[in-house]
């Protein structure tokens, strides 16, 4: 569970001061900071047909109007009054999925609790400041009601855009209670974390079995003993061995127990090599890349969903090894890796497969994932057991589906992006 | 309940709110329901889902059609405001039958408040004022939830999991909500009412008219007074009974609260223009030099009693003398009403009032056009003027008096006779002023008994051209007041005697409101008298045949009623509407002169304080002196006393508590242990020995041969919650007589519910079934 987030009440006037942000790019998500007291359209029309009133009133001496004068001061100034109050001893938990993968919807709570004990919280908006760069829209939550001394939870759906661990920092409440003239925001700073996969699409299952028929040396089943699987052969029977397994027509020909003697069937194992490096520093190549770590992220998805062991060897300013595993924590492990996989603009790749070789044992498959364009035929490309993805290539583009919303171009990490 | 949706009903309330209320602002019957029916039926087609918006572009025709309208009434019509709220009536319904989105809600909003303002600039209604307070506590409850639909539906719009235009996480969030809008709007509104007291109470009030105040409705001209009088319009005259004004009237400084016969003078009128085309307007009354332009002027001392009458006494409370304290409305004119012999003014605000010493009569500087409250002191006497002045500026030689109004008036039976049979007219033709009073009376009394009153005057219209009061004196000898006053003025001067005809108000029992002790003066008290210069002094003369003009009493319950209403709308009129720079002044000077009172008298009291601690200190000190060794004495004996009582009790409480454990211990079977033990225990088992009275009372007793143990299991007869409470009770009486165990205060406590439940089963049990 992600840690909670506290606001700390009435910081201040506009929150903790920070440094100038850095120009944003032009793929960046638009980031909306409200001052702390700003006046709405609606509110500037109020206060001129106020001061229209009061103009009236004095000019013409009209005691009714003199009246409705201070009244629409007393609403000016409880709508002020108002909005503090709102914002008062509100506060407000972020509770943040585990994981979320780039492309697919993940729900982010708000918790608003509100420990005032006579006044209700009421339309009050929650923006993150920092890390909405890891989605494609600020996030923003709306609260419509909270009693006094009550909680309310507010789900929010957001679409992940950037790949990797994301930091979301500062956030603001808002709200324009209660007829909407003045807009008050608190500004709140607190630090959590969300990981974001890449993007996870669909696999051809042609290419499943070619990693599978990729396997180098041998049978591509091998077999484990003591499993339940498949017969392997007969034995004698021994004391304390599962009775169930005896072979009593055989046993009664040779007057001895005789048991059956099963096997596991050890599905093949895969090793992802993931290589992320770039030749040329352009915008293309960096699509390349991206398309390049979701296909790996697809493919060592569906592999470990269909039971296969999978491994995975990249170069993350240093070599970044996973041995083959099973399993759904392995799964998460082998994806938070490719999550926070730089791009490489140093280390040549064959020094990936170089480093890589050591890790190809007997009955493990090597699928190479690359962003170049090889050229190679389907032949070449399964040559000497491994299987190589080049992912600008059509062929990649038809074993690999993803939804077309994803955008590529935007899916590095900021960071990566902005020191390229 | 979803309780947005409480916002379209809520809006409906709040428009039709704003068009009652404009209504009775401007008296528009008709438009109320014209426009009332329109928006019900527009609201009971979106309730039932066959409402269908108009198209734009019908709405914006209809709408550029009625603004040309309305523009061109502004140039034709003088109430400007009635015209503009007229004007937003229409658009509110155009409005309506073309609402579609959030846009056109806060459009219909607007429109409702600005016809709101445009009412309360035109009117000062206490009716209006109810209506526009009840309709501000719902307009801010209205926009909150507006404001919360405006919110609430953009959200909606943009997520992706709303059903029917809500988002569900939203709908979720309702559960309270309905009360804490209340709970905001109850605050807000307390909150904004007294600021808007504050600012009522305290902002500056300068005099002045502007353009607004020229929208103002103008207050209708009193049908029943003005200063000019003509007898060319001889169509019925229609009976108003607007109020006019409100008068209190305090006699040696204390409020009058038996009505009296009011006669409130506003002008005089002393020569008829007859048929004289250079006069003007024929058959009508004139003022020879004008009244209300000359005069003198007053001070600028707003808020201090002008003095008119040179060392006259300016006490208000002297005896014989009136103090009137005078609402009065708006009447188009500059005339201001008094009792006779006004001597002192008394005006808050800084306008000028003349006065003229010949006639007393007082005026504004200029045309009333908003209610106006004053303070007049008169002596209920005209003031008297010497006659060389009165015949200076008589008007006997300008009045065109027919001569058949001359005949008229010398004829015997009219002006009276003297004692050898001649008329009494032939004195003052030759100079002999001694029987006017007479003469005057007669007239009077001739009037009163051979005229008959009446306010048709359609028979008047066959008179051509002769001259009215001719005509009204020999034809129909019938009319209303002015041809009686006028008649009688008119004989009088043409007997060279001085007379004027006076204009103003007459109010009788009818007219005062009982609970406010005070004069309602409408307009159809308006009245005219005459004044006849006889022996030095004015004579005030009304020669108008009966009553008729006064409206019957009225009693019971509906007249209470209608007191009471009227109270309600005087004082709303004094304390709202009238509420001006004085009375702020007055607000400011007290608070500040309360503030420095108090400041002055707590900085006394801090300063005195140590002293006033001192002074009681020793007489604090003094009267311990004298009583000390009194009450040690007694303090000690009491002392003494309490504590051998307390001693003989707690003594008293262990020997027979002791007694009574002893005897628990015998009935439980403790006697063979030590006292000690059998003192503990018996206070331990309790409960048992409560248990063993209860059965003993239902003629259950423990055998001396069964233990207690065996004792419980042989109770299997009664029911079956007893025998198991029975049966667990025995087995804790086991642990604690042999097991040594503990029960605590709390514990025993329980046990004794447990036993009186026992006890209760079983009571219940044995009460004998009721018969059927």
């Amino acid at each position: 569970m992600t840690p909670k987030l506290r606001h700390r009440g009435l910081i201040g006037l506009g929150g903790r001061r920070r440094a100038e942000p850095p120009k944003p790019s032009p793929t960046a998500t638009p980031v909306r900071r409200k001052p702390s007291v700003d006046f709405s359209l609606t509110g500037m029309l109020y206060a001129s047909t106020m001061m229209f009133m009061g103009l009236a009133a004095v000019n013409s001496q009209a005691n009714l109007l003199f009246g409705v004068f201070g009244l629409m001061l007393g609403v000016l100034a409880f709508s002020f009054l108002l909005g503090r109050v709102t914002l008062k001893r509100l506060e407000v938990t972020r509770s943040l999925p585990e994981v979320a993968i780039v492309g697919e919807p993940a729900m982010i709570q708000y918790q608003f609790q509100n420990k005032k004990r006579f006044w209700p919280s009421v339309a009050v908006s929650v923006a993150e400041l920092e890390g909405s760069e890891a989605f494609t829209h600020q996030p923003q939550a709306y609260m419509l009601h909270a009693g006094p001394g009550k909680t309310t939870v507010v789900p929010l759906e957001v679409v992940p855009k950037r790949r990797g661990l994301h930091k979301l920092s500062g956030y603001q409440l808002i709200t324009s209670f209660p007829f909407g003239f003045l807009r008050r925001a608190w500004t709140g700073v607190e630090d959590d974390e969300i990981l974001i996969y890449p993007a996870i699409g669909k696999v051809s299952p042609r290419l499943l079995a070619m990693c599978l028929a990729a396997e180098q040396g041998g049978a591509n089943i091998k077999p484990r003993r003591n499993g339940t699987d498949e017969f392997y052969g007969v034995k004698e029977f021994r004391e304390g061995e599962n009775p169930r397994w005896i072979y009593w027509k055989r046993s009664a020909r040779t007057g001895t127990l005789i048991s059956k003697e099963m096997f596991h069937v050890s599905p093949p194992r895969l090793l992802i090599i993931v290589d992320t490096y770039l030749e040329q520093d352009t915008q293309q190549q960096r699509i390349a890349v991206e398309k390049t770590l979701a296909m790996a992220a697809t493919m060592a998805n569906t592999a470990l969903e269909s039971g296969l062991a999978v491994g995975m060897c990249g170069w993350a300013d240093g070599w970044k090894t996973v041995p083959e595993q099973r399993g759904k924590r392995h799964c998460r492990d082998i994806l938070a890796a490719l999550a926070d996989l730089p791009l490489n603009r140093n280390t040549p790749p064959d020094w990936l497969l170089q480093r890589a070789a050591p890790l190809l044992k007997d009955g493990v498959t090597p699928v190479l994932f690359t962003p170049r364009n090889l050229n190679q035929s389907l032949g070449e490309l399964a040559r000497g057991g491994m299987l190589t993805v080049c992912a600008e290539s059509e062929q990649a583009n038809a074993w690999f589906k993803f939804d077309p919303k994803i955008d590529f171009s935007r899916s590095m990490p900021a960071s990566q992006e902005s020191a390229s | 309940m979803y309780n947005i949706r409480q916002f379209k009903p809520t809006m409906y309330f709040l428009v039709l709110l704003g068009i009652t209320g404009f209504c009775i602002a401007s008296e528009l019957p008709g438009l109320w329901l014209l426009a009332t029916g329109a928006i019900l039926i527009n609201g009971w087609l979106v309730m039932t889902g066959r409402f269908t918006p108009m198209p734009r572009w019908l709405a914006n025709i209809i709408t550029l059609a009625c603004l040309a309208v309305i523009v061109l009434q502004l140039h034709n019509d003088d109430t400007k405001i009635i015209v503009v709220g007229q004007g937003l009536v229409l658009l509110q319904i155009i409005k309506c039958y073309e609402q579609r989105a959030n846009r056109d809600y806060a459009q219909l909003l607007v429109l409702s408040f600005l016809l709101m303002i445009a009412a309360s600039i035109s009117t000062a209604s206490l009716y209006f004022g109810i209506c526009f307070v009840v309709y501000l506590f719902v307009s801010l409850y209205c926009y909150l939830l507006f404001h919360l639909k405006v919110e609430t539906d953009q959200i909606s719009g943009k997520s992706t999991r709303a059903a029917h235009g809500v988002d569900p996480a939203i709908q979720q969030q309702h559960e309270h909500l309905p009360g804490s809008v209340r709970r905001v709007t109850y605050s807000m509104s307390a909150f904004a009412v007294a600021m808007s007291a504050a600012v009522f109470l305290l902002f500056p009030r300068e005099a002045g008219e502007d353009v607004l105040a020229a929208m103002q409705m103008r207050g209708p001209v009193l049908t029943g007074f003005s200063d000019n009088v003509s007898f060319q319009k001889v169509a019925q005259i229609t009976r108003n009974d607007d109020v006019a004004a409100r008068v209190e009237i305090y006699d040696n400084g204390r409020k009058m609260t038996e009505p009296i016969h009011l006669l409130l003078r506003g002008a005089t009128l002393d020569y008829y223009t007859g048929n004289d085309p250079s006069e003007g307007a024929p058959w009508s009354w004139r003022r020879r030099t004008n009244s209300l332009t000359d005069g003198i002027a007053s001070p600028d001392r707003p808020g201090e009693p002008w003095n008119l009458i040179k060392d006259a006494p300016l006490a208000d409370d002297t005896p014989g003398e009136f103090r009137q304290e005078i609402t009065l409305q708006p009447t188009g004119t500059r005339a201001l009403f008094a009792i006779a012999g006004v001597q002192s003014v008394t005006i808050q605000s800084d306008a000028t009032i003349n006065y003229n010493p010949r006639d007393g009569i007082i005026s504004y500087w200029r045309a009333l056009r908003s209610p106006l409250q004053y303070t007049a002191v008169s002596t209920g006497r005209i003031p008297n003027v010497a006659p060389e002045q009165v015949n200076a500026f008589s008007p006997n030689f300008y009045s065109r008096i027919d001569p058949q109004i001359k005949s008229f008036a010398q004829e015997p039976d009219v002006c009276g006779q003297d004692a050898q049979g001649g008329p009494l007219s032939a004195y003052p033709l030759a100079g002999d002023h001694s029987r006017d009073v007479e003469i005057a009376d007669h007239f009077q009394g001739y009037l009163r008994s051979h005229f008959r009153y009446t306010l048709d005057l359609t028979d008047m219209a066959q008179i051509g051209d002769r001259d009215p009061i001719v005509a009204f004196l020999t034809d129909f000898r019938a009319g209303h007041c002015e041809y009686f006053a006028g008649a009688m003025t008119l004989m009088c001067q043409s007997l060279n005697i001085p007379a004027r005809m006076v204009v103003g108000f007459s109010c009788d029992a009818p007219d005062f409101n009982s609970l406010g002790n005070y004069y309602i003066v409408k307009q159809s008290n308006a009245h005219a008298w005459c004044e006849v210069y006889a022996d030095n002094q004015w004579i005030t003369y009304d020669p108008t045949a009966g009553d008729s003009f006064g409206s019957a009493p009225q009693l019971g319950v509906g007249s209470k009623i209608k007191d009471f209403l009227d109270l309600l709308e005087f004082k709303w009129a004094t304390a709202i509407v009238g509420y001006g720079g004085s009375d702020r002044r007055n607000l400011m000077e007290n608070i500040d002169a309360q503030m420095t009172r108090a400041a002055v008298n707590g900085s006394g009291s801090i300063v005195q304080w140590p002293k006033i601690l001192s002074v009681h200190w020793q007489n604090l000190s003094d009267w311990w002196g004298r009583v000390q060794w009194t009450v040690s004495a007694v303090i000690i004996g009491a002392a003494i006393f309490l504590v051998l009582t307390v001693l003989c009790v707690a003594v008293s409480w262990y020997l027979v508590e002791r007694w009574i454990m002893r005897r628990r211990a015998r009935r439980i079977g403790l006697d063979a242990l030590s006292a000690s033990d059998q003192l503990r225990l018996a206070r331990q088992l309790a409960f048992y020995d409560e248990l063993l009275r209860i059965l003993s009372r239902h003629q259950i007793h423990r055998p001396v041969h069964l233990t207690p143990l065996e004792f419980s299991k042989s109770l299997s007869y009664l029911p079956g919650e007893v025998y198991t409470d029975v049966h667990r009770l025995t087995e804790l009486f086991y642990r604690v007589r042999y097991g040594n165990a503990q029960l605590g205060s709390q514990r025993q406590r329980w046990l004794s519910t447990i036993v009186q439940r026992i006890q209760k089963t079983m009571d219940d049990q044995s009460r004998p079934n009721p018969v059927r």
